[in-house]
């Protein structure tokens, strides 16, 4: 085999900038050895000033790129918190309010999952409720914090923060953290191919050609020049975006998901400020409409315009397209860090060499558009049953009628997201594990109840999140 | 919900597969729930070849709440740390796949790149260095995992158990009838079904006696009582990816040293290849199970059977008789209001030790989708989904050994070199080969240690391993890994003999080694 010689990322998005530290920082370690050089041809394509979202395994993505959390608190705008509270997603029954958060519910009783024994405490007493399981929530709704907690016999051990931030500071952070990686500013006019097809160069505005032996298209130019098929995701109709800032509006570390008819408001806090995103469906919401919604701060805001859906391959030949090239969703999965993080593992695990190799490119394939299309469903759960797929429907049938989350390879969605979604919307299993009638009732009821203790004990003695909100914001705004 | 519950069930048959089902529905479902019972005849003769299992067992007998020790004993039961392959990609060639992982990830990535990156360094080693089970099993050594001994590979030993499938069935059958099944003695001589949907509802035995139930399960064995002779359900014949369609078992005594001491009481199976197919040996606490698997389109049953008997570690104990199969499964595991369990569902031949896990695996499933009386087809559409995607996928795993050889002494192995491959297996082959990773299905029973395993037992090679491991240098990488191995060796010494250990917490009466 022979090394690549020359690695070219293509754009100026998060994404490109990810790649671009996450590779730098892999070939700064391979000393040249599978790799000699990686540039970034910076396009001037307009980013969006947006916040995103990320799980706590965003921690070691960072952490391989030589970044630590005080850094992208100071200099990110990031924020941490622990789920997203959302309201009026009932499908016609309940108000549909209910927590999302990072952690389980409950422990293990016996073989069976835990949740059977939610629906098990509900046909035996006739009240339960789930939050009262998940410490994550309980946090997340009280308005308390942590550090990770590693004692294995605490409620609190499987408990981890996630991140906001801002997109743009985000990206300026990465621009510092990608070592050995060269920059070219420039606009993009062409490409050329060799005798196989694959694209051997490209060609900026003012003549200038840039050659290598492979690309990644963090911008989505060289993916649509070269015609890879785009195809639509069925049943996600939300087209356009607005974002704008607003003031802290909540003390907690948490999100708030809001549905409005025809799309949703999602509001989060990064670092000064509240993100506030309307996500919808220009059918349904016209512009003014939408501005109207954002009140005054929604007037100057700028629109963004996208499809749901993704291209039919990601790798193809010597191209790998990443991010918003490889594919959109409307974010309600608060998925999009998360999954341009598992773009790049897995493309590191299937390196190429200068030959063309396709059972790598099939590969990579398989698992990414599988992750994306897990990644799409998990988005259709949160609409009306109109616009599900057939997996999601076989997902929720079985579910209500078994109590079973059925669990795929390469979900971005836990069993808890799973979990807190179905019974969020109202939708309940009918029968429990019949595991769990071999217990005895009474013991087990006593040990829910002292499961439901422990958690509210552990959590009340916790500080509030305020606090070192306060800290984080006052440390960021000296540096600043 | 309540007065629509099943409130009958009959199983029929009483080997390995008839006892566990209802070993397990009627600990789970408890006595009030349905009354089951369970129609075995004395003059069938169970299979029972299936005496080695997989790490899964742990978690059946944990659903039963059984005390190991007793159940060891109770079953001349032994244990298991893997399998030891035998003259598989070359004669001479020997490799032991592990219950248990390789070594320790590092930076996200698996062991397994930078075990293969040390190959290229020169450094002549075997992966089995790098695993707890392999290294004792070297020396027949066991223990239990010590959970306390954080940090160390003696926290996480994993293992499963050779026994007796005989006495298996008869201590199960004990458990079962104390928590409330009846046995009913007789054979089936007759069926009555539903005339508009064609369901079962009741059975008739030779003695006259008529029987109904709600929901039947089939535990007949290879004749399928219910689901192949009653429903026609028929048969997804798998010959042409697993061509082996006889077996000849026997039981043998250990082979005594001058001083009069058992050799060979190995904690692992062992899988020899021969000329024709590949020789099982299973060893107990009172004597060795084995058997010759093989195809007689490529060689008679009568040589065969000499072959056998000349490969005996000591003198066989029972005459060795013969069993026919055909590798594959019934089209529908649950039809109808009949569910198929065990060799009544399917066979695939014991190399991976896979029948008993398919029989725990079938009745989980059935618990997970147990019928009221609407009978959903949903339900019974899923049992049927999942039951033949986990077919499958162990068939592919099993087609990995007879395909992956480098053997061409017999024209069986000329075959097995040429066997069709089904897609999947040949994508795992392709990105194996390019880059040594494994292609892992979602719910596939075999992980990524086991495929790895396998795969480099068989010789296969990739052309180059995951470029992460660059990032420790050649030093730091051997250093590493002399590490690991050291860890390794010195835990496997603080673990005793295996005759040593059962001596003390589980030998029965017949224990024979020392």
């Amino acid at each position: 085999m022979t090394a690549l010689r020359h690695l070219v990322i293509i754009g100026d998005s998060y994404a490109a900038w990810m790649a671009a530290a996450f590779l730098g920082h892999s070939l700064k370690a391979l000393d040249g050895r599978q790799l000699t050089q990686v540039s970034v041809v910076a396009t001037d394509a307009p980013q969006s000033r947006r916040a995103l979202s990320a799980p706590p395994s965003f921690r070691a993505f960072n952490a391989r790129i030589g970044l630590n959390e005080a850094q992208l608190f100071t200099a990110a705008k990031a924020l941490p918190f622990y789920g997203s509270q959302y309201d009026g997603f009932g499908d016609g029954t309940g108000s549909g309010a209910f927590w999302r958060a990072f952690g389980d519910y409950g422990v293990r009783l016996n073989t069976a999952p835990f949740h059977h024994f939610l629906t098990w405490q509900a046909q035996q007493t006739g009240m339960v409720d789930i939050d009262d399981y998940a410490p994550a929530v309980k946090l997340a709704a009280s308005g308390r914090f942590t550090p990770p907690v590693s004692a294995m016999e605490s409620p609190l051990s499987g408990v981890g923060h996630g991140l906001n931030l801002d997109t743009a500071a985000y990206r300026r952070l990465l621009k510092t953290a990608s070592p050995m990686v060269r920059v070219i500013e420039g606009t993009l006019s062409g490409f050329s191919r060799d005798e196989l097809g694959r694209v051997s160069a490209i060609q900026l505005e003012g003549g200038q050609t840039v050659e290598a032996d492979f690309f990644i298209d963090a911008d989505g130019w060289l993916t649509e020049q070269r015609n890879v098929p785009f195809v639509a995701a069925v049943g996600l109709s939300h087209d356009r975006a607005i974002e704008v800032g607003a003031l802290h509006a909540d003390e907690r570390a948490a999100n708030h998901i809001t549905a409005v008819d025809g799309g949703f408001m999602l509001r989060r806090p990064v670092g000064g400020e509240d993100r506030i995103r309307l996500v919808y469906d220009s059918r349904q919401i016209d512009t003014d409409q939408a501005r109207n919604l954002l009140g005054d701060m929604g007037a100057e805001a700028e629109i963004e315009t996208f499809v749901q859906g993704r291209r039919t391959a990601f790798w193809q030949d010597n191209v790998l397209s990443i991010g918003e090239a490889s594919g959109v969703l409307d974010g309600i999965g608060l998925h999009e860090l998360m999954f341009v993080q598992h773009e790049l593992t897995q493309f590191l695990a299937l390196f190429p060499d200068q030959e063309s190799r396709p059972e790598l490119a099939r590969e990579y394939n398989r698992v990414l558009t599988q992750s994306f299309d897990r990644t799409a469903d998990f988005a259709r759960l949160h609409y009306a049953e109109s616009g599900w797929s057939e997996s999601v429907r076989q997902k929720v049938s079985y579910f209500r009628s078994r109590g079973y989350i059925q669990m795929l390879d390469d979900e971005t969605a836990s069993e808890a997201d799973f979990l807190s979604l179905l019974w969020g919307r109202g939708i309940r299993p009918e029968r429990y594990d019949r595991t769990i009638d071999a217990l005895d009732k009474a013991l087990t009821l006593k040990r829910l109840e002292q499961m439901r203790n422990i958690i509210n004990h552990e959590i009340n003695r916790l500080p509030s999140f305020a606090v070192l909100r306060q800290q984080i914001e006052q440390a960021a705004s000296g540096r600043a | 919900m309540r007065e629509n519950r099943i409130q009958s069930i009959i199983i029929i048959g009483g080997g390995t597969a008839g006892w566990m089902t209802a070993a397990a529905l009627s600990k789970i479902l408890g006595k009030d729930y349905a009354d089951i019972r369970l129609v075995e005849s004395e003059q069938i003769a169970t299979v029972g070849v299936g005496e080695a299992t997989i790490p899964q067992l742990n978690v059946f007998n944990r659903l039963l709440g059984l005390d190991e020790n007793d159940f060891v004993r109770q079953t001349n039961g032994s244990f298991k740390l893997g399998i030891e392959f035998v003259d598989w990609a070359r004669k001479g060639d020997r490799y032991f796949h592990p219950f248990g992982p390789y070594g320790v990830d590092m930076r996200g990535v698996s062991f397994h790149a930078y075990w293969q990156k040390l190959q290229t360094l020169g450094v002549v080693d075997s992966i089995s260095d790098y695993n707890l089970m392999s290294v004792a099993a070297r020396e027949n050594r066991f223990m239990r995992a010590d959970r306390s001994a954080k940090n160390s590979p003696i926290a996480n030993i994993s293992y499963a158990f050779h026994f007796d499938a005989s006495l298996y069935a008869k201590f199960l059958r004990r458990f079962s009838e104390a928590h409330g099944v009846t046995r009913v003695e007789g054979k089936v001589v007759d069926v009555e079904q539903n005339p508009e949907n064609g369901f079962v509802t009741a059975i008739k035995l030779e003695n006259g006696e008529r029987l109904e139930a709600e929901l039947f399960i089939d535990c007949s064995g290879f004749r399928g009582v219910l689901i192949e002779q009653v429903l026609k359900t028929g048969y997804n014949d798998w010959s042409k990816y697993l061509p082996n369609n006889r077996a000849w078992a026997t039981q043998c005594e250990y082979h005594r040293d001058e001083n009069g001491k058992t050799v060979g009481f190995t904690p692992f199976t062992r899988a020899t290849a021969r000329e024709a197919g590949w020789q099982w040996r299973i060893p107990l606490q009172h004597r060795i199970g084995t058997g010759y698997v093989f195809s007689n389109n490529f060689v008679d049953e009568e040589k065969a059977r000499d072959t056998l008997l000349q490969n005996l570690d000591g003198k066989y104990i029972q005459e060795p008789h013969l069993i026919k199969f055909v590798g594959g499964h019934r089209k529908k595991f649950w039809n109808k209001n009949v569910v198929a369990i065990g060799l009544a569902a399917g066979f695939m031949e014991p190399l991976e030790s896979t029948s008993i896990f398919l029989i725990q695996s079938g009745i989980a499933k059935l618990l997970q989708l147990f019928p009221d009386k609407d009978f959903e087809p949903a339900d019974r559409d899923r049992f049927n989904t999942l039951s033949t995607n986990e077919y499958e996928y162990i068939r592919d795993f099993l087609v990995l050994h007879f395909n992956a050889t480098e053997r061409d002494d017999t024209p069986y192995w000329d075959y097995c070199r040429n066997i069709p491959l089904p897609d999947r297996l040949k994508e795992k082959y392709e990105v194996f080969q390019s880059r040594g990773r494994i292609f892992r299905e979602d719910l596939e029973l075999f992980n990524d240690t086991s495929w790895f395993a396998v795969m480099t037992g068989q010789r296969m090679q990739s052309r180059s391993y995951d470029p992460v491991v660059e990032m420790l240098t050649d030093e730091e990488l051997k250093a590493r890994l002399h590490d690991i191995k050291d860890v390794i060796y010195r835990s496997s010494q603080v673990m005793p003999s295996q005759a040593e250990f059962i001596k003390r917490h589980c030998a029965s009466p017949e224990f024979v080694h020392g």
